[in-house]
């Protein structure tokens, strides 16, 4: 604490500038306190005392001895609040990243409808042996090989661990050739073999030839409480396979609950059931729990039951294992993709990337927003400042004023966009027809108080032109409330856009937008697999209304100066 | 009192006839297939006939005169394409009674909720209840409707098992849009109710009435609650006529047949007289409510008096 009070600390810095003034120009303090000072004295005093105050303008115009700062305040205000900063990280965060995505390399166009590729197909080969195969482009760039006319070109990628995959080719026959399998230069961890569309069956192999996604064997497993039989042609077993197969006949691996003991396993044609044969299963040397039998190749429907034949597989197994998986060209769009690694939030009903979908239509939503913001702030601040000050518009203004409010604002807006075509353009106005009125009424209030305060009186008296009393006198005082109603209007915005895009008269599905996405997703609600064409959009479009609206929220509260201290 | 009634009511009037006169306006703009529902097939000359029968071709002002003259008789006209020629009266009638079935139901639901909540918040200010009232607050403020109705719609079927879509004879469907419509309004109730408690609780005779040893719960519902729910008051009546409107959010959802929906029907139709009567209903019903809203104020509020100039509205 001092021993001053502010208003004595003040005095005393005039007053102390007024000695030091006063000492320069060669007088002692104590000859001016004696007010009774002779004709020579007063001769002796420097003319400047008697002539006119040197008044500098600029430094009249600052603000006393006090180090206040608006901004300054404002901006220390705002970082008080830790939920509000920490929202608008997230708000900065996501909105940059919205522009930043599209210049992202290897983004796709949000309104390409991505087809199967044509010409190649992509494998990607897990560890234990199984593997997926299909169109969908996983790699980047162009082919890393033309195909001809009658070839595939089959993209590879194999655990690390499986160094230099190899790959083998089967025509209808079973005749086996060896692929020549080279390194893609364009995506590291890829390989690629050209295949012969007449013999498209193809075995991948590690390179010591050690592991393999094709074995000429078939693994048999019954799992869960309903005994579903599961065949699957991945390795199970850990040791060599049975090496002595013979002709005509093909090798099972089967494994069953231990309660069932022994497993029976029937062979037969498939769908005739004629002919069924039982197998002989015999244990494999050491492996627990499982049993290995021959099976004559042609009668592929594998039926099995327990040792007492009271328990029963649920289902037959179909296994074809003469030849390897058939590489095919996929037809169609890729649709319906749940998020994968080339699609990270999936693929819509056509076959649209939902990722660069989902920005894109961020964009638009913001862009919407933010255009939507400045219109009002503009003819709002316009508006109402005219409201205000010029008495004979009051009427026509407040006239105007009743008309839109007295009518349900979703009212309007769908009258609007109804006459008008759908765009963006169309959004726009329709959602800057009535919000501007709201702001206008506030600042023709705040206007009406603010007007024939003393300070504004005393800036009219001094011949200050109402420009700059509008400028310097009223407008600071009415930030608050308009970067507030600028905030809100962004989730506003969405939030009209998603209504609009709900009656049919929002954005054509060409310019993607949070509304469109939204409402597509609702279409696919009632397919749990398809749900997150809902859930994505849903929760980023509810993360940015709830950032912009707190961190609006708590802008304004920071800006008010009452909250100043 | 009555005075100010009836000049607010002639000033209703005169805002009514302009709107009416500006959406007779902006119908020009609109497609001219939406009076007609086999547009496709017609010959311009048979357009050109039928829309100088339905007198469409007459100068504006003709129109508004026989609109509001029909209106006053009770006619509202005929539909064109959502149900051919069938007087405009008679489609709405049932609607209107569903859709302020449900909504009536869901203010029921809703004020006092919303009120207690609002109560809550302002008593503990700061504290647990205020901070998740405030949570409720902005997520149902920020996030449009259609995001959680969806939500709600889904789960709420499948954990509750109700059927989703609206059955008549099934009141459990109304369980899901009336919880649907409630959500909004209580966070607004609340709101409103917290934020103007809050103001009250800082003003001097509060003080004084707490130096002079008022006990605490006389405070906050003899003077607190009082003064600040005098604006709510305000709003009570738009809210309950606005129920015939319906939501449209809700009825499409669970395609309830009401109000909100056959906006959106219509509009999708392109019936364009049947547009027209309706937001010429729901600007009448909004300004009806505005002037019951001011009146029930003062009512409740023997302060405000309106024989003195007002700001405005």
């Amino acid at each position: 604490m001092s021993k001053y009070l502010p208003s004595e600390k003040i005095t005393k810095k005039l007053a102390d500038s007024q000695e030091e003034f006063l000492r320069k120009h060669g007088i002692l303090a104590e000859e001016l306190l004696d007010d009774n000072l002779n004709e020579e004295q007063i001769a002796g005093l420097d003319e400047d005392l008697f002539g006119l105050a040197i008044v500098d303008e600029s430094e009249a115009e600052r603000t006393g001895y006090s180090n206040y700062s608006y901004w300054g305040s404002t901006v220390r205000m705002f970082f008080k609040n830790k939920v509000a900063v920490f929202n608008l990280i997230v708000m900065l965060v996501l909105v940059l990243f919205t522009f930043i995505q599209p210049h992202l390399p290897n983004q796709i166009d949000p309104n390409l409808v991505n087809y199967y590729d044509s010409k190649a197909v992509w494998y990607v080969v897990d560890a234990d042996g199984s593997y997926t195969v299909d169109g969908m482009k996983r790699t980047q760039g162009g082919y890393a090989e033309e195909p001809k006319a009658d070839e595939i070109l089959a993209y590879i990628q194999a655990p690390s661990s499986w160094g230099t995959p190899a790959a083998f080719a089967y025509d209808e026959e079973g005749e086996e050739t060896q692929l020549e399998v080279q390194a893609d230069p364009a995506n590291a961890g890829w390989y690629y073999c050209l295949l012969k569309k007449d013999a498209p069956y193809l075995a991948i192999m590690s390179e010591d030839l050690t592991a393999s996604t094709y074995y000429n064997a078939v693994w048999l497993s019954v799992q869960g409480d309903k005994n579903a039989v599961y065949s699957s042609g991945v390795k199970q077993t850990k040791g060599e396979l049975i090496t002595d197969v013979p002709d005509g006949k093909s090798l099972a691996y089967v494994s069953a609950p231990e309660s069932w003991g022994v497993p029976k396993l029937k062979a037969q044609a498939s769908l005739t059931g004629s002919d069924a044969e039982f197998v002989t299963l015999k244990p494999v040397p050491d492996e627990d729990g499982w049993y290995y039998g021959f099976f004559p190749t042609e009668k592929n429907t594998l039926i099995l039951t327990s040792e007492d034949g009271k328990q029963k597989g649920m289902n037959r197994a179909t296994v074809s294992i003469s030849l390897p998986q058939e590489a095919k060209i996929v037809k169609g769009f890729i649709e319906n993709k749940p998020p994968n690694k080339v699609y990270w939030f999936g693929t819509n009903d056509i076959g649209q990337d939902l990722w660069a979908r989902m920005w894109a239509g961020t964009r638009t939503s913001l862009f919407i927003g933010i255009v939507v913001a400045v219109i009002e702030a503009i003819i709002g601040i316009l508006a109402g400042l005219l409201w205000g000050y010029v008495r004979k518009l009051d009427f026509l203004f407040t006239e105007m004023y009743n008309l839109i409010d007295n009518i349900p604002y979703t009212i309007i807006l769908m009258l609007a966009a109804y006459v008008m075509r759908p765009g963006i353009k169309t959004i726009i106005i329709a959602m800057s027809i009535t919000r501007w009125i709201g702001l206008a009424r506030f600042i023709r209030n705040q206007v009406l108080i603010i007007r024939d305060r003393d300070f504004n009186l005393a800036s009219r008296c001094l011949g200050t032109p109402t420009s700059r009393v509008i400028t310097r006198n009223l407008l600071p005082q009415m930030v608050s409330v308009v970067m507030l109603r600028m905030a809100l209007a962004i989730p506003e915005a969405i939030g009209s856009e998603v209504f609009l895009s709900y009656i049919n008269l929002g954005l054509p599905i060409s310019i993607p937008s949070l509304g469109n996405l939204i409402n597509k997703g609702r279409t696919m609600m009632m397919a749990p697999t398809l749900r997150y064409q809902l859930f994505i959009p849903a929760i980023i479009l509810s993360i940015i209304t709830i950032c912009f609206y707190l961190v609006g929220n708590a802008f304004s509260d920071a800006a008010d100066p009452k909250n100043h201290v | 009192m009555l005075k100010y009634s009836i000049k607010r009511l002639a000033r209703s009037l005169i805002t009514l006839i302009i709107l009416i006169t500006i959406v007779f306006a902006l119908l020009r703009f609109m497609p001219e297939e939406g009076y007609f529902n086999n547009y496709e097939k017609m010959s311009p000359a048979q357009i050109e006939l039928g829309l100088i029968k339905m007198g469409l071709k007459d100068p504006l002002y003709v129109q508004v005169f026989r609109f509001i003259r029909n209106l006053l008789k009770g006619d509202l006209g005929l539909s064109y394409r959502y149900r051919v020629n069938s007087p405009i009266a008679k489609i709405i009638a049932p609607k209107i009674k569903i859709s302020a079935k449900l909504g009536i139901i869901c203010m029921a639901i809703s004020l006092p909720l919303g009120l207690a909540l609002g109560v809550l918040m302002a008593r503990y200010k700061g504290k647990f209840w205020d901070r998740l009232g405030n949570a409720y607050i902005v997520f149902i403020q920020a996030v449009p409707n259609a995001v959680y109705f969806i939500f709600i719609q889904l789960y709420g079927s499948t954990w509750l098992k109700i059927p989703m879509l609206y059955n008549e004879n099934d009141w459990r469907t109304l369980i899901l849009p009336t919880i649907s419509l409630a959500l909004p309004s209580i966070s607004s109730y609340a709101m409103w109710l917290r934020r103007y408690m809050v103001d009250e609780t800082n003003k001097d005779y509060i003080k004084l009435a707490r130096a002079k040893g008022v006990p605490n719960t006389t405070i906050w519902f003899r003077h607190v609650f009082r003064n600040a729910v005098v604006p709510i008051v305000n709003l009570i009546p738009g809210s309950l006529l606005m129920t015939i409107s319906g939501s449209i959010y809700t009825e499409s959802f669970y395609s309830i047949p009401g109000m909100g929906g056959l906006l959106v029907d219509v509009i999708k139709r392109q019936d364009n007289n049947m547009v027209m009567v309706l937001v010429v209903l729901f600007a009448a019903v909004g300004i009806v409510g505005l002037l019951l809203g001011d009146i029930a104020m003062a009512l409740v509020d023997p302060r405000i008096s309106f024989t003195k100039k007002e700001g405005s509205r």
